[in-house]
């Protein structure tokens, strides 16, 4: 609300901007959806940070990229008031293991801001001018969501903030969130780290070489058809220069991966993504029969 | 829950192998598990009635925004009529428990089905959750191709869209009406698994 106030006074409109054909949100939601950005203003070079912020009733929660057992991510469609901006791709912040009787799903309580970056086109076929200065346009995110407590709904929000261009990025008041939330997102795994992947009849192993002993893993798998969600909290095997995941096969999983992907979580709470190419001979028991066809079927599991 | 399951596996004449029956139970390329049930007019079924017949089962939960985007389009129940049509007995499956969303009294599960205009051959009431348990199944929807010799061909998702928005139905592949397809013309199966999607399946006292 306060967003079309501040459009309202600063370009002196007489009348209500025009209403986003999408502009639909439920007023009963269980989330209250706003756009934050850690500037007031984009210019070219260092991106702005945009953040859609979910701040959930008590017992609900939305979903990681991949959301586990159930449920479905938050999807957004974006309009950036300005033909010369682009806004790269939706991230996540680290999720939770969320249990609920018996179903494991990956997501959030409480609030979670999924980042953006928001950038300036400079040259090219458009012919911005780097640094270019120009009116507050209204940045709006069209977001449908799924939200759920012991039951789902699908939600829809329209939340907008106006952002302007400058020659320089003008820090905002949520600059502080931003940053709270950008520090929450995984970091890229250190060079001299190492993870691999094996695949067995029943599990996957996860190797994690960090240079030293660990002892305690939690694994958010990038991809639902690997690994059973609810192993995930399952096996872990310290090792002198780090630790081995043991991850229970998917019951739907019939494609052999050619790495795990996906976001560990360390003792400490540090979170890494995960890129782990697979290793070693692949037993046939392991592979799942992609064309079935009568009688000619490997049984895939150990007893 | 484990107890619900071996009292359940008794209760249907199953030996109790132990878990590991439970984690071969309905694996693609497996016999499908043995059943009895009742559907919504009280009448018991056999899933070995069946046999020399192709079967769907389909995990259903009306409150469930996921089954709700393939009901309130009519998506669901075109394809249960397409494919009774084509003599494929179609069981639709409440396994929620008594005060949990999707459970449905007979009455309920009756007149929901007359104003949805659907056409499956039954609607199979399971409170207490054994079959869902049988069959590992775990959303709503969540669907089952069982051929007619009793094997299972097709487990997971009813189509590649994992989303509740019923913008999604367009353009879907349908895994369920593609395994049908595929399997009466004696080919194999091209996409015999998938990751199912919806909500969660309300069992008593959790999965």
């Amino acid at each position: 609300m306060r967003a079309w106030l501040t459009a309202l006074i600063v370009s002196g409109l007489t009348s209500l901007p025009a209403a986003a054909p999408h502009a639909r949100s439920a007023p009963t939601g269980h989330a209250k959806v706003t756009l934050i950005a850690d500037a007031t203003t984009v210019a070219a070079g260092d991106p702005t940070w945009i953040g859609i912020r979910f701040v959930l009733d008590d017992g609900w929660h939305v979903y990681w990229r991949n959301p586990g057992e159930s449920g479905t991510p938050p999807t957004v469609r974006w309009d950036l008031g300005d033909s010369t901006r682009r806004v790269g791709n939706l991230e996540f912040p680290v999720p939770e293991r969320l249990v609920s009787n018996g179903d494991v799903s990956y997501g959030y309580r409480g609030e979670v801001v999924l980042l953006a970056p928001l950038r300036v086109e400079t040259g090219g076929a458009l012919g911005a001018q780097p640094g270019r200065s120009s009116d507050p346009a209204l940045v709006r995110a069209t977001v449908d969501y799924v939200i759920c407590e012991s039951v789902c709904v699908l939600e829809h929000a329209s939340p907008s903030i106006n952002i302007a261009g400058a020659r320089a990025k003008q820090p905002a008041p949520d600059a502080p969130r931003l940053a709270s939330w950008r520090a929450r997102l995984p970091q890229p795994m250190p060079a001299t780290w190492h993870a691999t992947a094996s695949l067995g009849t029943a599990e996957f192993t996860l190797t994690i070489e960090t240079g030293h002993r660990e002892t305690a893993a939690t694994f958010f798998p990038q991809n639902p058809a690997e690994i059973d969600d609810g192993a995930t909290a399952a096996r872990v095997e310290p090792i002198g220069r780090g630790l081995i995941l043991h991850l229970k096969k998917s019951a739907f999983f019939s494609k052999v991966p050619d790495a795990l992907n996906g976001v560990v979580v360390l003792s400490g709470g540090s979170a890494f993504s995960v890129h782990a190419p697979l290793r070693g001979k692949i037993a046939p028991e392991a592979m799942f029969p992609r064309n079935y066809s009568g009688s000619n079927f490997f049984s895939e599991e150990a007893p | 829950m484990k107890r619900i399951a071996f009292i359940s596996l008794v209760a249907l004449g199953l030996s109790a192998a132990g878990a590991s029956l439970l984690a071969q139970a309905a694996k693609v390329g497996g016999p499908a598990p043995a059943f009895t049930a009742t559907d919504d007019r009280g009448v018991t079924h056999k899933l070995a009635d069946f046999r020399g017949k192709f079967v769907v089962l389909e995990w259903h939960n009306n409150g469930c925004p996921y089954v709700q985007k393939h009901y309130n389009s009519g998506h669901m129940q075109a394809l249960q009529k397409t494919w009774t049509d084509k003599g494929v007995v179609w069981l639709t499956i409440a396994s929620s428990a008594p005060g949990l969303q999707g459970y449905v009294t007979p009455e309920a599960s009756q007149a929901f089905m007359k104003q949805a205009k659907g056409a499956p051959t039954a609607v199979l009431l399971d409170p207490t959750g054994a079959l869902g348990h049988l069959y590992d199944a775990k959303t709503s929807p969540q669907m089952f191709v069982i051929d007619p010799k009793g094997t299972v061909v097709y487990n997971g998702a009813i189509d590649d869209r994992p989303s509740p928005d019923p913008s999604t139905l367009q353009g879907a592949t349908n895994y369920v009406a593609n395994a049908l397809t595929e399997a009466m013309a004696g080919k194999p199966v091209s996409v015999p698994v998938s990751v199912p999607y919806g909500c969660t399946i309300k069992y008593a006292g959790g999965r």
